[in-house]
């Protein structure tokens, strides 16, 4: 489907507009350049209340203004009739198909609001055979679900931020519930639950009419509703665990180039608690240095001293001049008996008696001396030995100091650089998403036991409901009456069972189509070519991208990158389920660079040689970066501004 | 109708999931095109409880 004409009547600031969206031979690209407030969100609320009846972007001032164009309400007489309709001219393949969505309001002057008096809308069509046909109201809606459906509406229309932040918006379960309505499995599983009920009102009747047969049937009823109950649980369960996945992946996106801070600062702690008990260590050497330096210092000085005392009393040892061999008793003896070894008489007070007495005390004193030289020999021998050692004492302790020095200086190195690691990094946001990683870790793990466990109650269940079936196939076969009842049965529930089974393969062959798709659509236009490795959408109906280095990285590309996947998510959404409608994007470059823009100007013109690509630009998002791609391309390009008043839109054709 | 392809797809994998059981594919093809046909009908139970016969009546199970 291609939008051909817009034409708005009264809708908001759309007083009286129509855009026509004529294709180039090659490419079919419009362009709508607006200022904030002039009309471009409001563009794709008129495209969604024409086929909806709603409108999902509607800004809050909005919402409190009538859909009704002011000035026409302003300008209208009292009791008139004015209507606002929104008329979505479209093509599919040759046939012309016509939207028309109106309302028609009754203009009361004393009431702010005008009164909603009656509502429209039709689908007017060209039959088989070419003849106008149209539609209203229910049956309008149900047609227009056959060609854009509501459910899935997000993945054609959206704006720009949308874009940005599809994947974090667009989960697993979104996807999912998109690729449930694509492969028309909803369809599907609405047959297998009307298959059930009706295949247990027969089983019912039969019961009724045998209390054995009602009995089993009760059984399998309550097995059942217990297996319902357990299913929806594990589809609980597993939403949680997919919401717990991609925070999971969120967080290691946002942390993978972040260092684990957490463990690092408790590395640094034990690096500083090290630190401290080393340090005391050498501070307790630096003061045995000290204090060796100190004691020795002293007896340093002395040791000139020392040596020549030493050699002085070496030398009289040596000359045996000390110890002294002099025997005082001769002279005492003198004293006493007052004769000299001549005979000669010592008189009292003689010269001779002081001369001897002179020569007792002079041999007294030098007997002293000697001896306390000879007592001095052992100590100043030890001091010399202290001596001698001090120069490798003093080695040691130095070089224990130097390499306890060199020790510190290299936990300080360390200390340092888990400083410079954890720099620059907001430390308690970082633990914060270090926490979080541990809960969601934690939340996830613990619902794969829970769902695993379940599936193993679940897997009981329907043994026991089979068991339980042919009992009562069994019951039934006993009696003739029960024959028919007992086909229908076995039938409906055979019917049950194969479409079950094509709801998985439609199910896994739609996501393999769409994962195909995305990833061709997505390296096809893709202006890194060896940055990414793939493209693939998970079990969980999770889209992943993979960096050519091997880890998830779609947190991590850039706004132009992300818009790029989503945008080629979406082609493939368009081609695989056939729904081909055009893609509307609001502000599609406003959080993107300059040099991206140039990127993405690239890729929007080779969407639109394939599909019709209708873009709706802020004047100072459409920089010469975009615009010397697409000004030489686009089918169509318009301004829109507002009147002086504010209340009225204008279109200027640029081309 | 836009969504062709993929009701191609749906018709091809019940023949392939129901190979060899011809009124079982006819059953749930006919129901099928029902329900897309006559979206949210509330007399489905009626509808459903005539085709099972219908069907039925062809089909040989194993007992």
């Amino acid at each position: 489907m291609r939008i051909e004409r817009i034409d708005l009547k009264n809708y908001r600031q759309f007083r009286s507009v129509c855009i026509d969206f004529g294709r180039s031979p090659k490419e079919d690209l419009h362009i709508l350049v607006a200022d904030n407030g002039t009309g471009k969100t409001n563009l794709l609320n008129a495209i969604n209340w024409c086929l909806y009846g709603n409108e999902p972007h509607l800004s809050k001032d909005s919402q409190q203004l009538p859909r009704l164009n002011l000035n026409t309400l302003v300008q209208a007489t009292e009791g008139t009739k004015e209507i606002v309709s929104v008329e979505l001219v479209t093509e599919t393949e040759g046939n012309r198909i016509t939207f028309k969505r109106s309302e028609e309001y009754l203009v009361h002057k004393d009431r702010k609001q005008p009164v909603l008096h009656d509502i429209n809308f039709t689908v007017t069509y060209l039959d088989d055979k070419k003849n106008a046909k149209w539609v209203i109201d229910e049956e309008a809606t149900a047609y227009v679900e056959r060609f854009v459906p509501r459910d899935i509406r997000e993945f054609f229309f959206f704006d720009g931020e949308r874009l940005d932040t599809y994947f974090k918006s667009a989960t697993g379960q979104q996807i999912s519930n998109a690729i449930f309505r694509i492969s028309q499995v909803d369809t599907l599983n609405r047959i297998s639950d009307r298959l059930e009920s009706v295949v247990n009102d027969l089983k019912r009747e039969a019961g009724k009419r045998s209390p054995q047969i009602e009995e089993i049937r009760e059984a399998i009823e309550d097995k059942e509703k217990k297996r319902k109950e357990v299913m929806e649980q594990i589809a609980e369960l597993g939403v949680q665990k997919e919401d717990a996945r991609r925070k999971i992946d969120e967080l290691n996106e946002k942390l993978r180039s972040i260092p684990n801070i957490e463990a690092l600062q408790a590395e640094q702690a034990k690096l500083r608690e090290t630190y401290k008990k080393k340090d005391q260590v050498r501070n307790e050497k630096v003061i045995d240095k000290q204090n060796l330096l100190f004691e020795l210092g002293i007896l340093l000085r002395l040791y000139p001293t020392l040596q020549v005392s030493s050699q002085v009393i070496s030398e009289k040892v040596k000359n045996k001049e000390i110890p002294q061999t002099y025997d005082t008793r001769l002279l005492d003896n003198i004293l006493i008996t007052r004769q000299c070894i001549c005979t000669r008489r010592v008189e009292e007070g003689s010269s001779e008696e002081k001369h001897i007495k002179q020569l007792r005390a002079d041999i007294a004193t030098s007997s002293v001396i000697a001896r306390e030289l000879l007592q001095m020999i052992s100590p100043i021998e030890q001091i010399k030995k202290k001596i001698s050692t001090f120069k490798s004492e003093l080695e040691r302790i130095t070089k224990e100091i130097q390499l306890y020095d060199e020790e510190l200086n290299d936990l300080n190195v360390k200390i340092q650089s888990i400083d410079s690691q954890i720099g620059g990094y907001n430390v308690e946001q970082v633990k914060q998403w270090y926490s979080e990683l541990k809960d969601y870790q934690r939340i996830y793990d613990f619902n794969i036991e829970r769902i695993t466990n379940l599936k193993l109650a679940k897997e009981r269940l329907d043994k026991e409901i089979a068991d339980l079936n042919q009992d009562l196939n069994k019951a039934l076969l006993k009696e003739a009456v029960f024959q028919e009842v007992r086909h229908q049965i076995a039938f409906g529930n055979r019917a049950s069972g194969v479409v079950n089974n094509v709801v998985k393969t439609m199910m896994d062959r739609v996501r393999k189509a769409i994962e195909n798709e995305t990833r061709d659509s997505f390296f096809n236009l893709v202006w890194k070519k060896e940055t990414f490795k793939d493209v693939y959408i998970d079990e969980n109906y999770a889209l992943h991208l993979i960096h050519g280095l091997g880890y998830e990285c779609l947190g991590s590309v850039s706004a132009s990158e992300r818009q790029l996947l989503a945008l080629s998510f979406v082609i493939a959404l368009h081609k695989v389920s056939g729904f081909d409608s055009p893609i509307l994007v609001d502000t599609p470059v406003a959080r993107v660079s300059n040099e991206q823009r140039e990127n993405l100007g690239k890729i929007f013109y080779q969407i639109s040689r394939n599909k019709q690509l209708i873009l709706l630009f802020l004047p100072t998002e459409y920089s010469v970066e975009i615009s010397r791609n697409l000004d030489t391309c686009a089918s169509s390009m318009r301004k829109l501004r507002l009147t002086k008043d504010e209340r009225e839109i204008q279109m200027e054709v640029i081309r | 109708m836009p969504s062709m392809n993929i009701a191609k797809q749906i018709s091809e994998v019940i023949k392939e999931q129901a190979s060899n059981d011809e009124s079982l594919q006819e059953f749930i093809l006919a129901i099928l095109k029902w329900e897309l046909t006559t979206k949210g009908a509330f007399q489905f139970k009626e509808n459903y409880r005539q085709m099972i016969k219908q069907y039925s009546s062809k089909w040989e199970d194993a007992k």
